[in-house]
């Protein structure tokens, strides 16, 4: 003859328990743990019921070390082009083309400056030939 | 008012809601995503909390919704993200789950067909009436009741058969 909670469990297999019969069952197995597959199921249902809702976002491990990973080669990449800019002339001209071009200005700067300071130079050649002139003229006097 | 309604009803059912999602999409990050976009649209619509009668299954009805638009979606997402949330499923819950040796349990029940595995946790771990799951799961009561026999009878079958040969398949 079955106890009545043997019955009871068996009419739960066979799924013809209420629900209030069914949480009788379960705290049946919660009160006399065994080492039965039976007892392990009941214990798995229970903790399944203690599975909580966490609203906070829990980063993964492995999105974590790649968002680090990620951090740490933005940040290297970042460094190693203003250390490389940094050893560059900032007037420095990379197109050879233009480089030409600019020399060819600056000749012609300075070419065009020795002119303006040659015709200077004439005039007073110019002078000091007038200046000789009138000096040898008053020398007899 | 509303405000008072929603701290009561639906906060309380958020954890239930959260085993719920977890248990159709197996899939920690998901399921939390999921119940927090129920829970910004429940509380969007507040107001009318006052007319819902088992705001319960009400809630569950809403998260297997979103749980079925998530998982269409997925089918279309991009395939190595599908790669990095398959490496990086791993929750501690199932860890402890697997050093307790249940691990014949999971497998069994992972085995359940879809329906059965989903009527099976409303019932076993959210003790939900057949009533509240044939809503929730948009079935008939006699369904429900079938799917719930059906999924009982393989966890004792499986039982048996590790008691026998020591193997659950």
């Amino acid at each position: 003859m079955e106890s009545p909670i043997e019955q009871l469990i068996e009419k739960y297999w066979n799924g013809e328990t209420t629900l209030e019969e069914e949480k009788r069952v379960k705290a049946h197995f919660k009160t006399n743990p065994a080492l039965s597959n039976e007892s392990d199921y009941f214990r798995f249902l229970k903790k399944e019921q203690e599975i909580k809702f966490d609203p906070k976002v829990k980063k993964n491990s492995r999105r974590t070390w790649l968002s680090a990973a990620a951090t740490v080669a933005v940040g290297l990449t970042t460094a190693a082009l203003v250390l490389q800019e940094s050893n560059k002339d900032p007037f420095a001209i990379e197109d050879p083309e233009k480089a030409l071009e600019e020399t060819r200005r600056a000749l012609m700067m300075i070419g065009s400056g020795l002119n303006e300071g040659q015709s200077y130079a004439l005039e007073l050649t110019k002078i000091n030939k007038a200046k000789e002139e009138l000096k040898e003229e008053s020398e007899p006097l | 008012m509303s405000t008072k309604l929603y701290n009561e009803l639906i906060i309380p059912a958020s954890d239930g809601m959260y085993r719920y999602a977890l248990s159709i999409v197996h899939e920690p990050e998901t399921a939390r995503d999921v119940v927090q976009d129920c829970l910004a649209k429940i509380w969007n619509i507040r107001n009318d909390l006052s007319k819902i009668e088992k705001a319960n299954a009400w809630a569950f009805r809403i998260v297997r919704n979103r749980c079925i638009e998530m998982l269409r979606r997925d089918r279309y997402a991009d395939l190595d993200e599908k790669v990095v949330n398959l490496q990086v499923s791993n929750p501690a819950d199932q860890e402890a789950i697997n050093t307790d040796q249940m691990v014949w349990l999971k497998d069994v029940l992972d085995t359940l067909p879809k329906k059965q595995r989903e009527v099976f946790h409303l019932r076993e771990v959210e003790e939900l009436s057949y009533q509240e799951i044939a809503e929730t799961c948009e079935l008939t009561e006699s369904d429900v009741k079938v799917n719930i026999h059906r999924a009982r009878k393989k966890v004792k079958d499986a039982m048996q058969k590790i008691d026998a040969y020591g193997i659950a398949n």
